[in-house]
């Protein structure tokens, strides 16, 4: 397993597809997550979880069709190798290129500290 | 033994959990269980256990990338100093909104402290590794634009899921609009809140 993550070229079919997966996956775990924890009676989360579960099975399935050839090969190491692999390729880009939206942040910043307070016209429209 | 890898990814899992919970109910009243949910995903990303060594005994050496020291070590780095920036700059941001004159006067000292510890997240974002390697490995991008275009991906599939669950629910019937009383009461409601009664 670790030797297929690290024969992978940049800007290759394979690292497209990595990618990809890799997004699909954390935004599929996040959003598994998020409903299960702020489950309601008001909430109608039957199908976005399925189709979580169903994008977070697309990897154990390939891992599976992979392992058809040679079954021997195919155990619960593998699999929780595979999801930590992803899961923490997604977590690690997040954080990563986080500095990015810091630095749009930190020019809002710069923009809140030296702009002077706005007139209001809602509080404007109230004193009419 | 539970690897450091898989402890890892409980605490990144509580960690969204606490996120989830801490952007229910009003905003006056957010769920008390995130702060210290939060806190114990984070305790489990940087309280990590080693791996065992190959002379310990037990059911044997873990060969995996979750249980690789090598990894480990670089992981736990990565963490301290991202949580270490993150630290600095939610709190130099929280300062410089809190003193700037656009809700209140403004508070120039306030402001100063603010951008002094904004300044420092900056410099500890410069010293980290990983950065280093992004900037120097600008093909990296291109790795951050195929994530993007997964997340997009999934994220549309999403919608029209949502969107589907959504239009399935039964619509309820239409309020009356509100008479001239309780027209007036919801005006006062909202001046007296606008004006900070």
């Amino acid at each position: 397993m670790s030797s297929t993550f690290d024969q992978l070229d940049v800007v290759s079919i394979d690292f497209l597809f990595l990618g990809i997966i890799v997004g699909g996956l954390f935004v599929a775990y996040w959003s598994l997550v998020h409903l299960l924890v702020t489950w309601n009676p008001y909430h109608r989360p039957i199908m976005p979880v399925v189709m979580s579960l169903l994008i977070l099975s697309i990897p154990v399935l390939m891992l599976i069709i992979e392992s058809l050839s040679n079954p021997s090969e195919l155990n619960l190491g593998q699999v929780l190798e595979l999801l930590f692999m992803l899961l923490g390729m997604g977590v690690f880009t997040l954080l990563a290129f986080t500095p990015l939206i810091f630095l749009f942040v930190t020019i809002q910043m710069l923009k809140i500290t030296f702009e002077s307070k706005p007139d209001d016209p809602l509080m404007a429209m109230l004193e009419d | 033994m539970i690897s450091w890898g898989m402890q890892a990814i409980l605490g990144w899992t509580l960690l969204l959990a606490a996120l989830s919970l801490q952007r229910m109910g009003p905003a006056f009243k957010r769920s008390r269980f995130s702060l210290p949910i939060a806190a114990l995903g984070l305790a489990l990303m940087i309280f990590i256990p080693e791996t065992k060594q190959y002379f310990e005994g037990g059911s044997g050496v873990c060969q995996y990338h979750y249980c690789d020291n090598d990894i480990r070590a670089l992981f736990l780095d990565f963490m301290l100093e991202t949580v270490v920036w993150m630290t600095l700059a939610v709190l130099g941001v929280m300062l410089i909104l809190n003193s700037s004159n656009l809700y209140e006067k403004s508070k120039p000292l306030v402001s100063t402290l603010g951008w002094i510890l904004v300044i420092s997240s900056w410099y500890v974002i410069s010293q980290m590794r990983l950065i280093d390697y992004l900037i120097t490995n600008p093909e990296n991008l291109i790795w951050l634009l195929f994530v993007v275009i997964g997340v997009l991906f999934t994220l549309f599939f999403y919608y029209f899921i949502i969107r589907s669950a959504e239009r399935s629910t039964p619509r309820e019937n239409k309020v009356s609009p509100l008479d001239e009383r309780e027209r007036k009461l919801v005006t006062e409601i909202i001046r007296r809140n606008l004006r900070g009664e």
